[in-house]
């Protein structure tokens, strides 16, 4: 029988007279893969800490190899010998990865650092994984998939016996998580257990032994190997509703065209929006992302190709103030990249208005008009001073609603669906399609299909800096998970 | 009694108000201290020469509060002081026009914070690097002015140049005061209710948000520290007013006095948050601190140590109600 790594038994985490986990049971044995699909983020976070490092408990107790770590009675705040490997790495960025595979290392007590030694042990260790990885290569110039390898050896290095591995496709794309999943199945026959945390039960059943299905702080579910499939989870699952479809029509007038882009990872990219399209662009590399935002709104020049915008050439010089030419972008994240958390909810929203009307100084009146029609759109939240006094959902259409109160034509959303639960999602969703709805075209980058496709009307898929395929709407049926 | 109801709630939905409100009580409490410890504290002299004692730390406390708020630093602005000081002086002993003279020097000082704001926000340094390098020229070029001396009496051509920055009075107030409380108004305006005063917030509060919302950095930054620079050169000219000569080391430590006065007055080190009456606030505790100990016959040594103390505190405490927000966010 195999040994048991990590048990929960009855663990309730309680802060400010709220409940984000509650009577949580779980066991993972060595060399187990356990999903676990989390539609909403409550509980998620405070499980992670507590299985990171021994936090104080409300309730039950924790075992880690069958050695009590952690109780409601006590909690020593120590680490545990558990590996996360999420969208923050915890490598250091400037340094190169045989430093953070060796140096960077509980135990690790020379003084001296033989360079020679600490290659060979890392070209060894990368071959012994089947890594194409030069132990010199400093961490931030590694792609994100590479970073998620380092990661894994260096749990494997540290000892770990159990790896969470926290919404993985948020950041990599369908070929990424391929490897990743490969990877973990290689570290299962190692004996090194996983959680395997996401919102998408589809990704997860691909390599998972069972799983839990994880709601409101609580295990609503678990699913044997047997029940892993989506007739025994759909019962469980709330769907997206669905967004009406008269606001998502697009015009055929052309809005933006990129034609036979060269620059930094794009190679000959092609691609046109139309005036209130919503246009998903997969790509594998996130840099590729960042090169087309390079261009459209930090005032670079590629070094082939044409950009045009409404017909007329977009230069480098329209690109640096893109937002006055009506480009705008909402970037990864926007509850933490895009909300100004010392203005309040009002300065939050009309942020853009003095530029929209060019005005230096704002009337009241306008605010008191803004405040009137903004007030179906955000209901109470907009009233509210500070920003950090709204829930997720809030600060997501507070970002969104600022954009819509400016009306640019076209709007760039960075992996719009990845930090948000089931709800947040369903929000962006309606978000997204309310900038349709005003004739807002919409570009979303992003490394996986997740749930744009409800909203989108064309996918191009970007391979190698170019578009490697396009699906419309009437194809979206071809696409494989 | 809904309507004045109302009011209060209006001026305490402002941000930062709560903050001013409570160390305005502090410098209530302080008053009445060493007005107890000491009757002549509350006579009209040494109120009207509090004010006028104010009016450089105010100055300075406007300019370091509107780079406090885009998250960085002006060390330069004493020495920023002390140039102003010495160009306007020797200018002045060399026969030129006082009036033409504050012109010159203004110039300069606006030269130096274009400057300060292009190094920060352009050549990308860090503040407390760049205006560390600034503050260094800035004194270098109060020495070589006028070839490494202080210079002689201004004498009386610059008489009237004296009694419009500190010698005069307007209802029984000190000029310099009066001068301060202008500055403040036109700045106070310019931060709270115009297009530029919430860039300024935005760029402290969240620099990343504020690029993609076509905030021009560079220009915002530069015209913190052109503020920083104009109050900076103002406050040099009331100094070099008051002296009546130009002296090197004017303005030394005025840098310190002016985050001081922001910080007391609740304008964080971190960036985003503060407003000029707080400064206000945090320069009168200031003013009352140095005046009042002075009149319990306390040592300088202990006044800089109780300042700094309070200073720190000041700091500490933002730093504590800001970590404060990083609490887990309900769900609803």
């Amino acid at each position: 029988m195999r040994e048991e790594v990590l048990r929960l038994e009855n663990v309730s985490q309680q802060i400010e007279g709220e409940y984000y986990l509650k009577d949580i049971n779980l066991h993972i044995l060595k060399g187990e893969i356990v999903g676990f699909v989390a539609p909403e983020t409550k509980g998620k976070k405070e499980l992670i800490q507590i299985l990171e490092k021994n936090i104080p408990i409300t309730y039950g107790k924790v075992y880690i190899n069958n050695r009590l770590v952690n109780s409601y009675v006590h909690s020593n705040l120590s680490y545990n010998k558990i590996y996360v490997i999420g969208q923050k790495s915890t490598l250091v960025s400037d340094l190169n990865i045989a430093d953070n595979l060796f140096v960077l290392r509980r135990g690790f007590r020379k003084n001296v650092i033989n360079k020679k030694v600490l290659r060979v042990q890392t070209e060894r260790l990368m071959t012994e994984f089947g890594l194409k990885l030069k132990p010199d290569t400093v961490v931030m110039r590694l792609k994100p998939i590479d970073r998620c390898m380092v990661e894994l050896v260096r749990a494997w290095l540290m000892d770990c016996s159990l790896i969470v591995l926290d919404n993985c496709d948020s950041f990599l794309g369908e070929e990424d998580i391929g490897r990743l999943q490969g990877m973990i199945q290689e570290f299962c026959r190692r004996e090194v257990a996983f959680l395997y945390m996401g919102n998408h039960h589809e990704e997860i059943y691909k390599v998972c032994h069972r799983a839990i299905l994880f709601a409101n702080g609580q295990i609503r579910k678990k699913f044997s190997k047997q029940e892993l499939d989506d007739e025994h989870i759909n019962p469980y699952i709330t769907r997206f509703g669905a967004v009406p479809r008269e606001r998502l029509q697009s015009s055929r007038e052309e809005l933006l065209s990129m034609t036979d882009i060269t620059y930094q990872n794009l190679r000959g990219f092609t691609m046109s929006v139309r005036k209130g399209e919503c246009v998903v662009l997969l790509v594998n590399d996130s840099n590729v992302s960042r090169d087309i935002l390079s261009l459209m709104t930090e005032g670079e020049n590629p070094q082939k190709g044409l950009i045009s915008l409404r017909g007329r050439e977009y230069t480098a010089r329209m690109s640096k103030k893109a937002l006055l030419h009506g480009v705008g972008v909402i970037e990864e994240d926007p509850v933490h990249t895009m909300i100004f958390p010392e203005l309040s909810v009002l300065d939050n929203l009309t942020f853009l208005m003095d530029r929209k009307l060019d005005k230096v100084v704002l009337k009241k009146r306008y605010y008191e008009s803004i405040l009137r029609e903004y007030q179906e759109l955000m209901g109470d939240a907009l009233r509210k001073k500070n920003v950090a006094d709204l829930r997720n959902e809030d600060l997501y259409r507070l970002v969104y609603n600022r954009m819509y109160l400016f009306h640019p034509d076209l709007i760039f959303c960075v992996s719009p669906f990845a930090h948000g639960d089931m709800q947040c999602r369903q929000v962006v969703l309606e978000l997204i399609s309310q900038l349709k709805g005003i004739g807002i075209s919409v570009i979303i980058l992003q490394v996986n299909v997740s749930d744009s496709m409800i909203v989108a009307d064309r996918l191009l898929v970007v391979h190698g800096g170019e578009v490697e395929k396009a699906y419309d709407k009437n194809e979206f049926y071809l696409i494989k998970r | 009694m809904d309507s004045k109801e109302s009011v209060f709630k209006r001026i305490m939905a402002i941000r930062g108000m709560g903050q001013v409100v409570t160390v305005t009580c502090g410098l209530i409490v302080l008053c009445l201290v060493f007005g107890v410890i000491n009757p002549m504290f509350f006579t009209y002299r040494n109120i009207a020469n509090l004010l006028r004692q104010i009016a450089p730390t105010l100055l300075t406390g406007v300019g370091q509060s509107f780079v406090l708020i885009t998250g960085n630093i002006d060390l330069s602005i004493g020495s920023v002081v002390g140039m102003s000081c010495m160009i306007s002086a020797t200018l002045m002993t060399k026969g030129v026009n006082p009036w033409v003279a504050v012109i010159i020097t203004m110039v300069v000082c606006i030269v130096m914070g274009v400057l300060n704001g292009v190094l920060v926000a352009q050549c990308k340094l860090p503040p407390f690097i760049a205006t560390l390098g600034t503050m260094t020229v800035g004194r270098g070029i109060a020495q070589i002015v006028n070839g490494n001396y202080n210079t002689d009496s201004i004498g009386e051509g610059a008489k009237f140049f004296r009694t419009v920055f500190y010698s005069g009075k307007i209802a029984g107030i000190f000029t310099a005061f009066w001068i301060a409380v202008i500055v403040w108004l036109i700045f106070n305006w310019l931060l709270s209710r115009t297009r530029v005063g919430r860039h300024i917030y935005a760029v402290g509060s969240n620099i990343d948000a504020a690029k993609l919302s076509g905030v021009n950095i560079l220009k915002t930054v530069i015209v913190v520290y052109l503020v920083s620079a104009v109050c900076a050169g103002i406050t040099g000219l009331i100094i070099c007013a008051s002296t009546g000569t130009g002296t090197m080391d004017a303005g030394t430590s005025y840098e310190m006095y002016a985050v001081a006065a922001s910080v007391i007055g609740g304008v964080s080190t971190l960036g985003g948050q503060g407003i000029l009456l707080g400064t206000v606030v945090g320069a009168f505790i200031w003013g009352v601190l140095q005046n009042g100990l002075q009149f319990a016959g306390a040592p300088v040594a202990i006044r800089n140590i109780v300042i700094g103390v309070i200073v720190v505190v000041s700091v500490l405490l933002d730093v504590i109600v800001r970590s404060g927000k990083m609490k887990p966010r309900k769900r609803g």
